[in-house]
């Protein structure tokens, strides 16, 4: 049984109702700060920078939902991966840690966790109910690539799969502890699961891979009555019945067919997505109207309308307020024909 | 057993190792075709570079995914280190050059290194510049090594701007000696490269290498 906060993204996810559509593009910390004028790499150091930020987002476009989300590192690198940070630039590995010395990390204490988590606090005490936090969490999968040369990792999947299960196991137990205390702050995870994707990964590596490591934290995201979101980039449609065994209560979706994906699902699962990031940031306000309105006329069930990954930085406002604009004249219609 | 027909059944073993990924398998076979006296170029190319082909096919037809393929990859160098002593590079190049990389900002480098793997297989001489790789990195190797084609790669929407800097800056040095400018990654779209002034836009690895041919005029 949910149990939620009354906001306009869990009355929809609850009711789905069409005049509680929450409009819900992905503004996290990257385009949050730029429209804040501040720099990405101190964004990317300070949960109170971060929050600022994404309160200042939530302000400018009305959003319903704001996402506590730096860059794909944090986890790993509490964990020992040595990132070099440059002013205006994501940061880089330069070392990876020797496999036999990873451990899980202390959320309260190691890296950027405790900002993360500070992050999701402080935006939650200034939106109540006005808004959802959700503060961004790896699946295990993509964390312990993270963790790892990539290519070694995946070659290890068909090589090694005891090697790539002893790290699963590692990250699983590390998600574990940091999303404990995402949930005490009250926020709601989004488990952002990028490398499993289906344009990486089969289903059969999938199956053997992916689900019983994220199992164990779909579990405890639900034994706290919250709904479980996740984020998966690329092709899902081959790993969609995969999905389906998992019972993610919305799906994120990257640039993919969403009625076809609806229907596929069957409506169990609420889909997000998915208006293209690369359209937003670089076509006009008209173009962004036009894809929004294509938008809806494909989802053939209730979903959020989202973006198909996060907003890129330099996005001009104008086209989230286009986006916006289309979603607040469908929510004003539906009200007017709800009330006859 | 004729002697030609004993060599073809050695080449399909080959591909057949590459294909299943059978290492041990791609070493046999390689020996086996050094002592029968066959010809090792003729081992490269009809057995373990269609062995690829077939594993870039099967990563069309999503029947294969990124493990397989490197591990196959894998697999095919096994063959290939022993091989490549006795043949010169020259032999089995198709005489074009490409300077692939993946643009400043970006790190995810699977996808290219993919791509680099298929146009070697189909006789380019690859330049690999790597990953997070600057604007001037694309402009000195461009003049040095005069490719065909340059080739752009990124994962991240966050870079496209860098991806568009960068193929400017290549049209205003070469101007009309411009080698052809190829781009891909997943938020990378057709509409994309025509806004930015690229040649080639390609989906996915297996079509950049016909994508490829066809923008030089090679018969694929």
């Amino acid at each position: 049984m949910l149990d939620l906060r009354k906001n306009r993204f869990t009355k929809y996810l609850l009711g789905r109702k069409k005049s509680d559509m929450p409009f819900m593009p992905i503004v996290t910390g990257d385009h949050a700060s730029f429209i804040s004028g501040v720099k990405r790499k101190d964004m990317i150091a300070s949960g109170k920078v971060m929050s600022d930020s994404l309160i200042t987002a939530q302000e400018e476009y009305g959003l319903d939902a704001v996402f506590v989300f730096s860059d794909v590192y944090v986890e790993a690198e509490a964990m020992g991966v040595k990132l070099h940070y440059a002013d205006d630039e994501f940061p880089k590995v330069i070392d990876l840690p020797n496999p036999s010395e990873i451990r899980p990390a202390d959320p309260l204490q190691d890296g950027r966790l405790p900002e993360m988590i500070e992050a999701g606090s402080l935006c939650l005490q200034k939106f109540g109910n006005r808004s959802e936090v959700f503060v961004v969490l790896k699946d295990p999968f993509s964390l312990s690539v993270l963790l790892n040369d990539p290519e070694v990792f995946f070659k290890n999947c068909l090589k090694d799969p005891e090697a790539n299960k002893n790290l699963l196991k590692i990250s699983e137990d590390n998600q574990l502890l940091y999303l404990q205390e995402i949930l005490q702050t009250g926020a709601l995870p989004l488990i952002g699961a990028p490398y499993t994707s289906g344009s990486l990964i089969s289903p059969a590596l999938f199956r053997e891979f992916v689900s019983p490591y994220l199992k164990s934290m779909i579990k405890l995201i639900k034994e706290n009555g919250n709904p479980v979101i996740m984020h998966i980039c690329g092709d899902t449609e081959v790993i969609i019945n995969e999905i389906i065994q998992l019972e993610p209560d919305v799906l994120s979706i990257d640039e993919l067919d969403i009625g076809r994906h609806s229907k596929l699902l069957s409506g169990k699962t609420m889909l997000m997505g998915n208006l293209s990031t690369t359209l937003l940031l670089k076509e006009t306000e008209k173009q962004v109207r036009k894809a929004t309105l294509k938008l809806f006329e494909s989802m053939n069930s209730p979903c959020i309308p989202s973006t198909s990954c996060d907003v890129p930085r330099e996005t001009p406002k104008n086209n989230i307020h286009a986006m916006l604009n289309v979603i607040n004249n469908f929510r004003t219609s539906i009200s007017r024909i709800d009330q006859g | 057993m004729e002697k030609s027909n004993q060599e073809k059944i050695l080449w399909q073993k080959l591909s057949h190792s590459v294909v299943h990924m059978d290492e041990a398998s791609t070493v046999s076979v390689v020996k086996e075709i050094l002592g029968n006296g066959f010809s090792p170029k003729d081992a490269i190319l009809n057995g373990l570079i269609n062995g690829m082909k077939e594993v870039g096919d099967k990563f069309a037809c999503k029947l294969y995914y990124v493990p397989e393929v490197l591990v196959c990859a894998e697999t095919m160098y096994k063959g290939f280190d022993i091989l490549k002593e006795y043949v010169s590079e020259e032999e089995l190049s198709i005489g074009r050059k490409i300077v692939i990389g993946v643009v400043e900002g970006d790190l995810h480098d699977i996808g290219k290194n993919i791509v680099a793997l298929m146009m070697r297989t189909a006789g380019f001489n690859v330049i690999d510049l790597g990953r997070n790789v600057r604007e001037s990195e694309f402009i000195t190797k461009t003049l040095e090594i005069k490719p065909d084609i340059v080739a752009l790669s990124t994962l991240m929407t966050t870079t496209l701007d860098k991806m568009q800097t960068i193929v400017s800056s290549i049209r205003n040095e070469f101007g009309e000696s411009c080698p052809g400018i190829m781009i891909g990654g997943a938020p990378v779209t057709q509409n994309f490269a025509d806004q930015i002034n690229a040649d080639l836009y390609s989906l996915n690895a297996q079509t950049a290498v016909t994508d490829a041919k066809s923008l030089l005029g090679i018969e694929c």
